[in-house]
């Protein structure tokens, strides 16, 4: 079997040439996963999560099970009292099944293998780190800090915030609360603090990039934000705009 | 000199170029031109101010690449097979328990 054109576009690069290199070609063949749910109360535990990954080495196919996996499986789903099942974003889905792929490839190719995947694991959610916060200004990087989000101002609505690894939202601008949660975000992996300067940058490029996220995006309506503006809002936001 | 920050999986690459050397500008170029036929958008940071590109010019500063974002209707055409779409939104309710 051969890579297709499209695994050789989302293997990275710079890993898969340091696999052909040392360990001779390592193609992952397949990946699948599966997981059970336990709900409880309130949320759902995942107990036991497992992928199967076959692989194609110079010694042949090779398969490897459950148990023999190490991965990380953030919680996917949220069991809410009143029994409704929610989601948590695919942006975290995206990174389990991109990271899954990365620690059955390591595995494959043994203690050398686990190194170069937590250097270019960590490594890519560094840099990506460092990149976005060059990229704030003072006051972004401290609702980062304090908040986990920070907010962008937009020309088609007045305020968002980016949330990184949870897409944005269109908030209010006097309130600063979330009204529309947005999901937005490349097929491919990216790290969270990428997605989340790709986000802004769209945003702050003018009416076409804001009408290019919004048609773009995935919204969910955030329950219970919705509301008419009190008179006093009214006024406060009409002065703004020197409508008085 | 001239750098170009591309977006990806790694992290971010990074691509200098001095408008004096014309190898290494080319080079900038060509890879800027293949960015942007995948699907990349191109942005100008100046006084961290970003301002949108759709055209090269060696004497371009500091150069952010990031996905583009489309709909899902481009999307299935397979145009831009690297941008960014929407997806399950954090807390979107997949089953109701009534």
């Amino acid at each position: 079997m051969k890579l297709t054109e499209q695994d050789e576009r989302d293997w990275p690069l710079r890993l898969r040439a340091a696999y052909e290199s040392d360990h001779g070609k390592i193609h992952v063949v397949e990946a699948m996963w599966a997981c059970f749910d336990l709900p409880t109360l309130n949320y759902i535990l995942l107990p036991s999560s497992w992928g199967n990954f076959m692989a194609r080495s110079p010694s042949g196919l090779g398969r490897i099970g459950s148990g023999s996996l190490r991965v990380w499986r953030p919680l996917m789903y949220e069991w809410q009292h009143n029994g409704d099942l929610r989601r948590l974003g695919s942006q975290t889905e995206l990174a389990w099944r991109f990271g899954t792929m990365l620690a059955g490839i390591a595995l494959i190719a043994g203690d050398e293998g686990e190194k170069h995947f937590r250097e270019y694991w960590e490594g890519a959610q560094k840099r990506a780190e460092m990149l976005l916060r060059e990229h704030l200004t003072p006051q972004q990087l401290l609702d980062l800090e304090v908040r986990g989000h920070f907010f962008v101002r937009g020309e088609i609505n007045k305020l968002y915030a980016i949330d990184p690894g949870n897409g944005f939202a269109i908030c209010d601008h006097l309130t600063q609360e979330p009204t529309v949660s947005c999901c937005l975000h490349p097929e491919q992996w990216l790290p969270h603090d990428d997605v989340a300067l790709a986000t802004k940058l769209l945003l702050e490029s003018g009416k076409s990039g804001e009408e290019e996220a919004l048609s773009a995006c995935r919204s969910y309506p955030v329950k219970g934000k919705q509301r008419e503006a009190t008179e006093d809002e009214f006024v406060a936001a009409a002065l703004e705009i020197d409508m008085y | 000199m001239g750098e170009l920050r591309i977006l990806n999986a790694s992290g971010d690459e990074q691509l200098e170029w001095d408008p004096s050397d014309d190898k290494a500008t080319k080079e900038a170029h060509e890879r800027f031109k293949a960015l942007r036929k995948e699907g990349y958008d191109a942005y100008e940071v100046v006084d961290a101010k970003s301002k949108k590109i759709e055209r090269w010019d060696k004497k371009l500063g500091k150069v952010i690449m990031a996905p583009g974002a489309r709909t899902s209707a481009q999307r299935k055409t397979g145009e831009r097979p690297k941008a960014m779409a929407g997806g399950p939104v954090h807390g979107e309710v997949v089953r109701t328990g009534r």
